[in-house]
């Protein structure tokens, strides 16, 4: 009495008696459905989806955040759920991120060039990054059809605790990859933080834990393409005495792998050092170097005034 | 343009910040009827098995009951999982499975090579060491 | 316990040697052994570290400054009048000012001249649109007392002339070996790791 047999309509057709029974199984099919949609809906209703309840608990959400709203983070609009699902959430919590990831870099590095400050905030929190903080937040796709899980028999409330983004047919139309869908859904998550939030700060706190936490080394971000002339442009600019490389030590110049040492100083300050096996590698980067001392320059902890740059050096 | 950009991605670090436990699932699979699932079925009916669901919230249990010896499998934020099968063990033996399923990250277990004890992705704070950049009063003199 | 004493004796009298306190700043200045300054290699007693007071000393790291961007390497003429790291930086970096009056210089550059007008410049721009074969950049630099990558900078050859030389090129790197052609591709790609962190 398979249900999968429900969608052979030969087979449907060719048994007229039979037919009958599927029928009544197709009904208790579309009521196991509207279940779904009734739980997901109803706040007032108490959810108790297991893996719901472990989410909201690893994550530490405030209590005030209720198990429907958290299931609503988690649906999509292609899942196919009409009326309740992530979309306006998401918009809101994409921004709530940008606020946040901004801020905290334009405190932190408040020379970044503006390419490179976009850059970094694309690091912390582009889809590929969201999507693995939210697997690494346990957030298990929904991979079964509603037809597979009602054959199972499985527990209407399981499906609620996870990310539920497509629909029985799969619409590659709309290019919505699971990535996507889970970069939404922790969207939401943030979003949905902010909505039982009285001040910003709870929402902050939440952000910098998962997402300002992350590793990142804002010196990679960068590649020069004329770092000599930058830094003269740069010097000239802040006053400084014209750059000017110096050879600081070498080795086996006239051997297979010679090693040379080259600082960028102006007046007698060290700007910049590189190494390098060709004085021109070295100096260029030396020059390099000494850009990155200043783009990537940190204000101390609780200093006052801290310097929104210029910006970056045009040459 | 002067400055070009490389395009990075951020590096997770649990435990910086906020800290989940990567074992989000247990499951204890036991079989009624035989022997060695003794002590998983002595586990499951006695206060442990509740005292372990109230102290860990944030991992989703879920109790199987199927023919054949006594398994308790992990599931890990990482994809991984990780099955240990429980036969014949009694009720303590259990639990110190359980405790190692919840201990472990997920990742496949490997050997550390000698020296090989430090694992980070940040920089060196003192830089590596040159010959050209020692000190020249203690520089070794040829 | 005669021996521990000499050792204890030596120790503190070889810390002069060790530490340097006449800057504001106690400086390591050498290597922390009681026994043989110069090398431990042959000392049969092996390693024996001096017993330096605990406390703040200055022990610069052995190894270059690039790529670092932390409070000890960053210049001082970099930071905003607001740090507060600006009193400590000149006592991290005394040795530097000595250094580059010793070092040699990489290219000895004179003082700008300036002496072209615009005249010269429009003259120059003419000169390379009408003939570029004979007006190369090297025979306008050499003509106007500039550099050639000054005339570059001010210039521009004819579109022909640069389709007409890109081409001859293209035609040389078609001409190439696998192997030479394998060889520039690689240089290419290390020269773009010269201006990276």
């Amino acid at each position: 009495m398979s249900v999968l047999k429900l969608l052979n309509p030969v087979r449907v057709r060719g048994f007229a008696s039979c037919a009958r029974l599927y029928q009544s199984e197709l009904s208790s099919l579309k009521e196991y459905k509207n279940t779904i949609s009734t739980l997901l809906k109803n706040p007032a209703h108490e959810l108790t989806s297991p893996n719901l309840v472990a989410l909201h608990s690893r994550l530490r959400l405030p209590q005030g955040l209720s198990y429907s709203l958290l299931s609503r983070c988690l649906t999509c609009r292609s899942s196919g759920e009409v009326n309740y699902d992530n979309v306006s959430l998401n918009i809101f919590g994409k921004s709530l991120l940008t606020l946040a990831v901004t801020s905290e870099l334009m405190k932190k590095y408040p020379r970044l060039p503006g390419v490179v400050l976009n850059a970094a905030v694309d690091a912390y929190i582009n889809d590929h990054v969201l999507s693995n903080v939210g697997r690494s937040w346990g957030i298990e796709p929904e991979t079964q059809s509603v037809v597979d899980r009602y054959a199972k028999k499985e527990n209407v409330t399981i499906t609620l605790g996870k990310l539920r983004y497509f629909q029985n047919s799969v619409d590659e139309l709309h290019n919505f990859t699971e990535n996507n869908a889970m970069a939404v859904a922790v969207r939401s998550i943030f979003a949905a933080v902010y909505s039982v939030d009285k001040d910003f700060n709870q929402t902050h706190k939440f952000i910098a834990d998962h997402i300002l936490s992350r590793k990142l080394d804002v010196k990679d971000l960068f590649a020069f393409e004329q770092p000599t002339r930058e830094l003269a442009a740069l010097c000239r600019r802040q006053g400084l005495e014209r750059p000017v490389s110096k050879l600081l030590a070498e080795n086996g110049r006239l051997s297979k792998s010679p090693l040379f040492i080259v600082g960028v100083f102006s007046g007698e300050e060290k700007l910049g050092e590189g190494y390098g096996s060709s004085l021109k590698e070295a100096k260029a980067r030396a020059a390099t170097d000494a850009l990155l001392k200043w783009y990537c320059y940190e204000p101390v902890h609780g200093q006052q005034n801290v310097v929104i740059d210029q910006g970056e050096v045009l040459v | 343009m002067v400055v070009k950009v490389l395009r990075q991605t951020s590096i997770a670090r649990n435990g910086v910040g906020a800290f989940v436990l990567p074992c989000k699932k247990i499951t204890l699979q036991y079989c009624n009827w035989g022997g060695s699932s003794q002590g998983l079925r002595d586990f499951l009916t006695s206060n442990r098995m509740i005292q372990w669901a109230e102290k860990y919230p944030t991992i989703q249990f879920e109790i199987v009951r199927k023919s054949g010896h006594p398994v308790i499998k992990g599931d890990y934020v990482n994809g991984r999982n990780k099955a240990i099968c429980v036969k014949n063990l009694n009720i303590d033996n259990v639990e110190n499975k359980l405790k190692l399923i919840r201990d472990a990250s997920g990742e496949q277990l490997r050997h550390r090579t000698k020296n090989d004890n430090v694992d980070t992705l940040n920089d060196s704070v003192r830089g590596i060491w040159s010959p050209l950049h020692l000190s020249p009063a203690i520089r070794h003199k040829v | 316990m005669v021996r521990l004493f000499s050792t204890s004796a030596r120790a503190a009298k070889d810390l002069s040697k060790i530490i340097d306190k006449s800057g504001k700043l106690p400086k390591i200045v050498g290597p922390a052994t009681i026994y043989n300054p110069k090398s431990s290699a042959s000392n049969y007693k092996g390693y024996l570290k001096a017993k330096i007071p605990a406390g703040l000393y200055y022990d610069p790291a052995p190894s270059s400054i690039h790529g670092s961007t932390n409070s000890e390497t960053i210049p001082k003429s970099f930071l905003p009048a607001t740090d507060p790291r600006h009193d400590i930086i000149d006592d991290l970096t005394q040795g530097n000012a000595e250094i580059s009056r010793v070092a040699p210089v990489l290219h000895e550059k004179g003082e700008k001249t300036y002496h072209l007008k615009p005249e010269d410049i429009a003259e120059i721009r003419r000169l390379r649109l009408e003939d570029p074969v004979k007006n190369s950049r090297k025979a306008l630099a050499k003509k106007f007392n500039c550099s050639p990558l000054f005339i570059s900078i001010v210039s521009e050859p004819p579109k022909e002339r640069k389709t007409e030389m890109n081409q001859v090129l293209e035609t040389i790197k078609s001409q190439w070996h696998p192997k030479r052609a394998l060889a520039r591709a690689e240089r290419k790609k290390r020269k773009e790791l010269w201006y990276r962190a």
